[in-house]
């Protein structure tokens, strides 16, 4: 019995001690945070976009074989083939790459 | 290459409060847009450029003509040489510096005010000499985006708490997204610069750039979508882990694509970049060149850290044994309180610990990032 209650003391002293250090790394992040860490911040999506993201596929608490169709649905590039104009700095830049390509 | 007075034939330099080309000899002031370079030629691709280059880091540093370069901006070493006048192309346009190096030095020392763990030596080195404008290179693109997520989060079912997954996928279209064109700075850092108002921009005239330093892309139309999709999963992933209702959310394995649109516009934002040493060990503070946001990690006075610590332990561990020995004395009376009292401390526990660990860790993350050391590896990891 005694021994018992001494692990009970145990377990709820080392709660108590693994809270008190708990506590002590939440204040001292929240001390770096304040005095140390600037402008940890950078713009949303909405920033960039007018339209909210349009969902596809929209599905709660899902099997484990919903992971390889969701994969094997959107696994391949929508955008494949379209062709686009490049800048000529960006040209520019693959041409120095090329040298560099041909040594590796 | 710079233009010169017209009045007496002294340098003009870009002033960031008046938004004019002033003459340090004359006293002349005039509008960018109304001087004219002589021999620059207007309908060319092209303009005139004078690149150092630091041996320690491989950074190249453009500056016109007006400003004779000292130090590397990016690693903060001396060692930087004249390597050529190069021709490089216009960008399309440039937002102006409008926040001047007294209004950056002064956002800087801000922080320092009561301020109780930066080192007081910092203050001392942030000086003029420490701190360089520089135009950076950025692609302002439009794109449609698609990604499909796989995600976990933690629900609780009664008395226990299960692991459930969610699926998602999705497609957005963005527009005006601006992404670093230099693989010198680091996008995570980068990215903080934002925001920056393209409604203040200007069609590119080099004379904005008379008195800074420029840099131009060295990124090839595959970087530009490689980081065009990470940001945009950056973003994303924000987003789509607020519409888990539930615990703890993760993207377990995620998929995505970007089509960058025709022309992304080749532009160049205003930074200032200061630069220091602190225990041997270089730091880059930024600040946003239009703006005034302060994007960095300082260092901190260890023996000061520590002893928060330590003071912030014993206060708490005091707390709870005076808690204890209460409880203790009045075990019967208080037993049903003390349960609650367990369950509060063990609650309050595994926030703090979550919550103190991720910010702990990610405080960390940006202190390597404002080390510049960082950016140093990142040059060398680029050119293999």
């Amino acid at each position: 019995m005694d021994e018992q209650i001494f692990m009970m003391y145990t377990v709820f002293i080392g709660m108590l001690v693994f809270t008190g250090i708990a506590i002590t790394m939440f204040v001292v992040y929240k001390i770096l945070n304040r005095f140390s860490n600037f402008g940890d911040s950078s713009c949303k999506l909405d920033d960039y976009s007018p339209r909210a993201i349009h969902y596809l596929r929209d599905m709660d608490d899902v099997p484990s074989t919903e992971k390889r169709l969701l994969f094997s649905a959107y696994g391949e590039n929508p955008y494949d083939g379209r062709q686009h104009t490049i800048p000529e700095q960006l040209l520019k830049n693959s041409k120095m790459d090329e040298p560099d390509q041909e040594m590796e | 290459m710079a233009v010169l007075c017209s009045n007496c034939a002294g340098k003009l330099i870009f002033n960031p409060a008046t938004q004019r080309l002033e003459c340090a000899t004359c006293g002349s002031s005039f509008r960018p847009e109304d001087v004219e370079d002589k021999n620059a030629d207007l309908h060319s691709k092209y303009y005139d450029t004078r690149v150092y280059v630091c041996s320690h880091c491989g950074a190249e540093v453009i500056t016109s003509d007006t400003e004779a370069s000292s130090f590397c901006v990016y690693c903060g070493n001396p060692a930087i040489v004249f390597d050529r006048i190069s021709k490089e192309y216009k960008p399309d346009g440039l937002i102006p510096f409008q926040v001047t190096k007294e209004e950056a030095i002064k956002n800087i020392k801000t922080r320092f005010l009561k301020n109780p763990i930066i080192p007081k030596e910092i203050m001392g080195k942030c000086v003029p000499e420490n701190i360089r404008g520089i135009y950076v290179p950025y692609w302002i693109i439009n794109a449609d985006y698609t990604e499909a997520d796989y995600l976990s989060g933690k629900v609780k079912r009664g008395k226990h708490t299960e692991t459930r997954y969610y699926s998602r996928a999705g497609e957005i279209a963005v527009k005006n997204v601006p992404i670093d064109g230099s693989n010198i700075l680091n996008d995570d850092i980068s990215r903080k610069l934002e925001p920056f108002y393209l409604e203040d921009s200007k069609t590119f005239d080099e004379d904005y750039l008379n008195g800074f330093y420029s840099n131009t892309s060295d990124m090839n139309y595959f970087d530009l979508k490689k980081s065009a999709a990470y940001r945009c999963h950056k973003m994303y992933a924000d987003e789509i882990v607020k519409t888990v209702k539930a615990k703890d959310v993760k993207i377990v394995d995620s998929i995505y694509w970007v089509d960058v649109h025709d022309d992304p516009i080749y532009m160049m934002f205003p930074v200032w970049f200061f630069t220091f040493k602190y225990e041997d060990k270089p730091y880059t503070i930024l600040v946003n060149g239009q703006s005034g946001k302060v994007v960095g990690t300082m260092p901190w006075q260890k023996k000061r850290v520590v002893a928060i610590t330590l003071a912030t332990f014993i206060l708490v561990m005091a707390l709870i044994a005076v808690i204890i020995t209460g409880l203790i004395q009045n075990w019967l009376l208080l037993s049903s309180i003390f349960v609650y009292a367990l369950a509060g401390i063990t609650v309050l526990g595994s926030y703090s610990f979550t919550r103190g660990f991720v910010g702990l860790k990610r405080i960390h993350k940006n202190l390597r990032l404002t080390q510049s050391e960082d950016i140093f590896k990142f040059v060398k990891k680029r050119q293999g």
